[in-house]
């Protein structure tokens, strides 16, 4: 039930219980007034308009107190310079933090490896010396170079795919760009020049006007079909796909996972090193890296308690095949079936496309008829 | 969800052991769990080397299906795959040359009298009885499940492959063809475009476990291997017993989902439980 | 009937207390300090979020949450039943609204006055005085015409429930008699309840169901054996694939004993039955419930919405009388926020998939009284009947009978704190109030059912059905296949955007 009509339905089955007669209006009748008053709500968040099938008897769910649930992942395509995570996150933000905050979070990051749970980090900072997880060092001149254990470029133009030359002359280590919302076009060409994966943060680009009015989904949906698409009859050699952005709960993240991302770029383990800085009266930088490490053992439970729950014990067997939604916007951006009926919109308006010219006679062919559904979806967008 | 079994003969070279036979008994004494179809694939060197046969399922009316097999060369039997391949409206099942697949919907009682199972000879075979989960019940949904990327590949399959969608889209984008909707078709898909790769069957089958999920129990055929494997959680069963063999029949290994089917042919010393995850394969001699 | 003595309406200890309080205040200051720094740095602050951030740094474990999940879409109120009156001057009390479970296989069947149950709210989820007083309003009930059937939950039954008729308590031993009281004595001291006299609490006039869930919490054989029915439980729609949850605080003394469990340690059912991994296994477990009980009474499966149809027609091919679904906003005591969000599908969603499960099942088999009960978001008659029109014989309510007993829906039954008394210990339910309020919730639900049937024209309330639905919503219209009300449906709908496509693009051939 929606929070604000609670007290609706609250109020209208007390009337029952203190009548024991039966009542004017039911709770869908003044659910319906209250709707039509405060007009036909926009869909909020699309993320939660999406849902997982569970396992119970046509696939038994796996259980993560006895069974080991993967969550290992590589970053790296070529040779033996991966690097691995034991959780499938990079902490990569858009708050600055103090030095103390750093120090903070940088301790947290050591602790989790020692408890087998290493996560790596992506920022603009020289790599710590004696780390224990790993770094990747945002660059964008190789002079800067620092001895990390990967780079992440920004993507800005040809110029970087004469950097990434240049850079992998000199560097084994994993190569992620940053991309923006024209991935579409170049990303082939950057993985054939050999980076390991691009970072894509949905936040910024669905600012842009290519994907204005769009969701965090439909810009995941499309940087994992440039990167399929690339794949397309070759092997699959690993290139790794990192969504930051609008993926800051164990729930998104595993949808985002659903949709085709390998590693989450996460940021609300940098709030927590920004809070601990300003709450305290005195900053405890023991206490806010506790606090860190909490929240990443915690989300490291989440994220092997939903896909056992799903059926996989390897959290990158989830695929869009295990999600559903309860929109027809989603159902469209994210090219995700609509539950109960187990097809996308755009499947169901193809289906009654054809029908309609064939039985209608209606002559149009194939460019004309994919038209016709591009625009009869956008405007249900 | 089924009946599995298979067996390899010790002496490769008899080619005439009741390999038919003894698969046949195997699969009645399962019938009880699993009665929506019936399928064999039995191997024998002594077929023709140099001739492909390709077999297709063909509609014929509301629910019958004929056979159709294509006899080819080995210079035009790409060709013809690739035909095969392109054309949606043939219900492909079986890409032969020592091998012969025969499966059919109903009891394996059923499937012996129509295609004389009992008489087949050979040095291995498998068998599977099916009840229908997730899709029809057709003959070309029934097990063994064999692929058009190489010849003499066929498997059986008890479980669940959870990530079969993954695996399938990543195949197919490699370039690989599907031809029916079950998730067991993607153990032979997979097993096939790893031995292209790098030959290596055993490796294959290991490099299957790392990557499938969910539980399965599934035994392998190719034309001189066959190996039953479980997933890493040993979530279904699986068993391996030895025949030592008399004066009148030929020793052999058998291995199926239950021990009662082993006991049937009295393939009941060396009893085994393989591993979860670990193949174990038997190479023919 | 005599319930309860006087209590002091002061600050009240239960005996039965928690052992540690909710909520702590550094996570909600943890929570606000989060909240400003967003705030002042120009992001945009997802409250809820943030609690759930401040919880998991507080402790390092997985939150939990309680009750249903925030489902943004419940179709339901996208539904109208056409012409249907939930208040009507004219009598329809002689429309029958009794539902049947049960002797598709079991010897025996469950009948009941009304289409809806009591959903499975099990002792230790929720206190003792709550299910004090559902047991006394059902009681209450069967004695004024109305049998309901009131389903155990996962964890255990109270001595009463399991021991409540004569025959049951035929065969005990003095010894095993005298244990059941001073176990029962134990329970009623500790939440202050000793007035309560002991013949009218071990009655029991209405049907109960006792579930059979993966952690097998009870003791006594007679659980399943003088029961009415028995409810295997794969799964529920608050956490499909993962098991059941008792937070160790609520594990107190007594609810161990009546689970047979070490108390103040969490109790986690596994997420499958260890001797249930695939359909073999369920017919099997079905047949040796037969087999305990000798075919006599009806068999349930129940399952929580997600891949509904294969697991129906696995449940149709299983020898179970009857399958109950739970859809995914159906409530809980506890489990894991983002399970309890993110897995399952909505009630009305599921309804299509069932049905054409049940329909291809049945087109190669003969109808033999197999029965399907939905549970999910339903709490009242026009959800009910909405219900039972999209193809469900009985609807199962879990929600409406806790806001029946004063429930405030603040969603923390997985703590102490709740405000009602009904799942903490802090407040007191008042159980003669509750008894009332049950009572004359299922009586005005049923004679707004039997409203609704009648002035649809139906004499029974399965008679309602599909075509009395129209939906004013598209996405509704496409999940459920229900049409609008002016007869037009999706189909129609798409088609004539379609036209407005073909218009707009001036295509040849085309202008309509």
């Amino acid at each position: 039930m929606r929070l604000n009509e609670k007290a609706l339905i609250r109020k209208s089955i007390l009337e029952l219980c203190n009548t024991g007669m039966p009542r004017q209006k039911s709770t869908d009748d003044v659910i319906r007034t209250i709707r039509e008053k405060s007009g036909s709500e926009k869909e909020g968040n699309l993320w939660e308009y999406i849902i997982a099938l569970g396992a119970q008897l046509s696939r038994p769910p796996f259980d993560p107190y006895r069974e080991k649930i993967k969550l290992t992942t590589k970053i790296g395509r070529k040779g033996d310079q991966k690097i691995s995570l034991k959780i499938p996150i990079l902490i990569y933000g858009k708050f600055d933090l103090s030095q103390s905050s750093k120090d903070a979070l940088y301790l947290a990051l050591d602790n989790l490896d020692d408890n087998r749970s290493t996560i790596g980090l992506i920022s603009k900072d020289e790599p710590c010396d004696e780390r224990k997880y790993p770094h990747f060092q945002i660059l964008d001149d190789i002079s800067k170079l620092a001895d990390p254990d990967g780079i992440v470029l920004e993507y800005t133009g040809v110029k970087t795919e004469e950097k990434i030359e240049k850079i992998r002359k000199e560097f084994d280590g994993p190569i992620l760009v940053e991309v923006d919302e024209y991935f579409s076009y170049y990303t082939a060409k950057l993985l054939e020049l050999g980076i390991d994966g691009i970072v894509v943060n949905t936040d910024d680009i669905i600012k842009s006007e290519k994907y204005k009015g769009k969701h965090a989904i439909a810009v995941i949906h499309d940087a994992k079909l440039a990167i399929n698409e690339f794949y397309r009859g070759k092997e699959n050699d690993g290139a790794c796909l990192v969504i930051a952005g609008d993926v800051n709960n164990a729930g998104k993240m595993v949808k985002a996972a659903g949709l085709g991302a390998d590693i989450i770029g996460y940021d609300t383990s940098l709030l927590i090193a920004k809070v601990g800085h300003h709450s305290e009266n005195f900053f405890d930088e023991e206490i806010t890296a506790k606090k860190i490490f909490n929240h990443m053992i915690a989300t490291k439970s989440e994220l092997t308690g939903i896909p056992a729950a799903i059926g996989y014990s390897d959290f990158h067997n989830l695929s869009p095949s295990d999600f559903r939604t309860s929109s027809i916007k989603a159902s469209i951006q994210g090219n995700i079936p609509l539950e109960g009926v187990d097809k996308t919109y755009k499947n169901i308006v193809e289906e009654i496309l054809e029908e309609y010219v064939n039985t209608k006679n209606i002559s149009v062919n194939q460019q004309e008829k994919q038209k016709i559904i591009n625009l009869v979806t956008e405007e249900g967008n | 969800m089924c009946g599995i079994c298979g067996l390899m003969m010790d002496d490769g070279e008899l080619r005439h052991s009741p390999v038919g036979s003894i698969l046949q008994d195997m699969m009645e004494s399962q019938q009880v769990r699993a009665q929506d179809g019936a399928g064999i694939a039995i191997f024998n060197k002594s077929s023709a080397q140099d001739s492909f046969k390709i077999k297709n399922f063909r509609k014929e009316g509301i629910s019958n299906y004929a056979i159709d097999e294509v006899k080819s060369s080995s210079e035009n039997v790409s060709e013809n795959l690739q035909k095969i391949n392109q054309n949606p409206e043939c219900h492909f099942f079986s890409f032969e040359n020592e091998m012969t697949i025969l499966k059919e919907t109903g009891l394996a009682k059923d499937l012996d009298k129509k295609f004389g199972i009992r008489k087949m000879n050979g040095s291995h075979g498998i068998g599977h009885l099916r009840i229908a989960t997730s899709s029809r019940v057709t003959p070309y949904n029934t097990h063994p499940f064999s692929t058009t990327i190489l010849p003499d590949i066929a498997i059986v399959h008890n479980g669940e492959i959870t990530n079969y969608n993954l695996l399938r889209d990543s195949l197919e984008l490699e370039g690989f063809t599907f031809h029916t909707d079950s998730d067991s078709e993607v153990i032979a898909v997979f097993l096939a475009s790893r031995i292209l790769k790098h030959g290596d069957i055993e490796k294959a089958h290991r490099e299957f476990v790392a990557k499938a999920d969910g539980p399965f129990t599934y035994i392998a055929a190719t034309s001189d291997s066959i190996a039953i494997v479980r997933d890493k959680f040993g979530t279904r069963k699986g068993i391996i017993g030895y025949n030592p063999g008399t004066n009148d029949h030929p020793s052999f290994w058998a291995m199926a989902t239950d021990l009662s089917a082993l006991d049937v042919v009295g393939a009941t010393t060396k009893i085994e439980t393989p591993h979860p995850g670990k193949p174990r394969i038997f190479y023919r001699n | 009937m005599v319930l309860i003595g006087n209590y002091s309406q002061s600050f009240y200890r239960n005996t039965e207390k928690q052992k540690e309080m909710p909520l702590p205040k550094d996570v909600m200051n943890f929570r606000w300090d989060m909240a400003k720094v967003v705030k002042n740095e120009g992001h945009v602050a997802d409250l809820k979020s943030l609690l759930l951030d401040a919880q998991k740094a507080a402790d390092g474990l997985v939150p939990y949450a309680s009750l249903g999940a925030h489902a943004q879409n419940d179709y339901f109120s996208n539904m109208i039943i056409n012409n249907a009156k939930i208040n009507s001057m004219q009598d329809y009390s002689d429309v029958d609204a009794s539902l049947i479970i049960g002797g598709r296989y079991s010897k025996k069947i469950i009948k009941t006055d009304v289409p809806f149950s009591v959903g499975g709210m099990s002792y230790g989820s929720i206190k003792l005085p709550a299910k004090i007083s559902m047991h006394f309003a059902l009681n209450k009930l069967a004695k004024n015409g109305i049998k309901i059937l009131m389903n155990t939950g996962e964890g255990g039954a109270l001595p009463w429930e399991i021991y409540g008729t004569e025959k049951s308590r035929k065969k005990l031993s003095k010894t095993h008699w005298n244990s059941i009281l001073q176990f029962t004595d134990k329970l009623l001291r500790a939440n202050h309840l000793e007035g309560i006299d002991i013949d009218e609490l071990f009655t029991r006039e209405y049907p109960l169901v006792v579930q059979y869930a993966s952690g097998r919490f009870w003791k006594d054989p007679a659980y399943l054996l003088n029961a009415d029915g028995i409810e295997i439980k794969i799964g529920q729609g608050a956490k499909i694939g993962h098991g059941g949850i008792l937070p160790g605080s609520k594990v107190t003394e007594l609810v161990a004993e009546n689970r047979g469990i070490l108390p103040h340690k969490p109790a986690h059912s596994p997420s499958r039955h260890l001797d249930i991994l695939g359909p073999e296994d369920l017919v099997a477990k079905v047949l040796e419930l037969r087999e305990l009980t000798n075919w006599e009474i009806p068999i349930i499966v129940k399952v929580g919405a997600s891949r509904i149809y294969d697991d129906m027609e696995i449940i149709l091919k299983s020898y179970a009388d009857c399958a109950t679904v739970d859809g995914m906003v159906g409530g809980t005591g506890a489990a894991p926020y983002e399970v309890r969000e993110d897995i399952g599908i909505n009630t009305i969603a599921s309804l299509h998939p069932i049905r054409d499960a049940i329909n291809d099942y049945y087109e190669t088999h003969d109808k033999d009284g197999f029965k399907l009960v939905v549970n999910g978001g339903i709490w009242d008659s026009e959800r009910i009947a909405k219900t039972i029109a999209l193809g469900a014989d009985g609807v199962g309510i879990g929600t409406g009978f806790l806001l029946a007993m004063g429930c405030t829906l603040i969603q923390e039954c997985h703590t102490d704190i709740c405000p009602a008394g009904i799942t903490g210990s802090h407040e007191k339910l008042d159980v003669e109030k509750s008894v009332e309020g049950i009572f004359n919730y299922i009586k005005a639900t049923k004679i707004e059912l039997q409203n609704i049937a009648g002035s649809l024209g139906r004499k029974k309330t399965e008679d309602i059905e599909m075509t009395d639905i129209s939906v004013n919503d598209l996405l509704t219209s496409i999940v459920s296949e229900l049409p609008f009300s002016d007869g037009s449906n999706y189909v129609s709908k798409i088609q004539s955007k379609i036209d407005d496509s073909i218009n707009a693009l001036n295509l040849q051939g085309g202008k309509i």
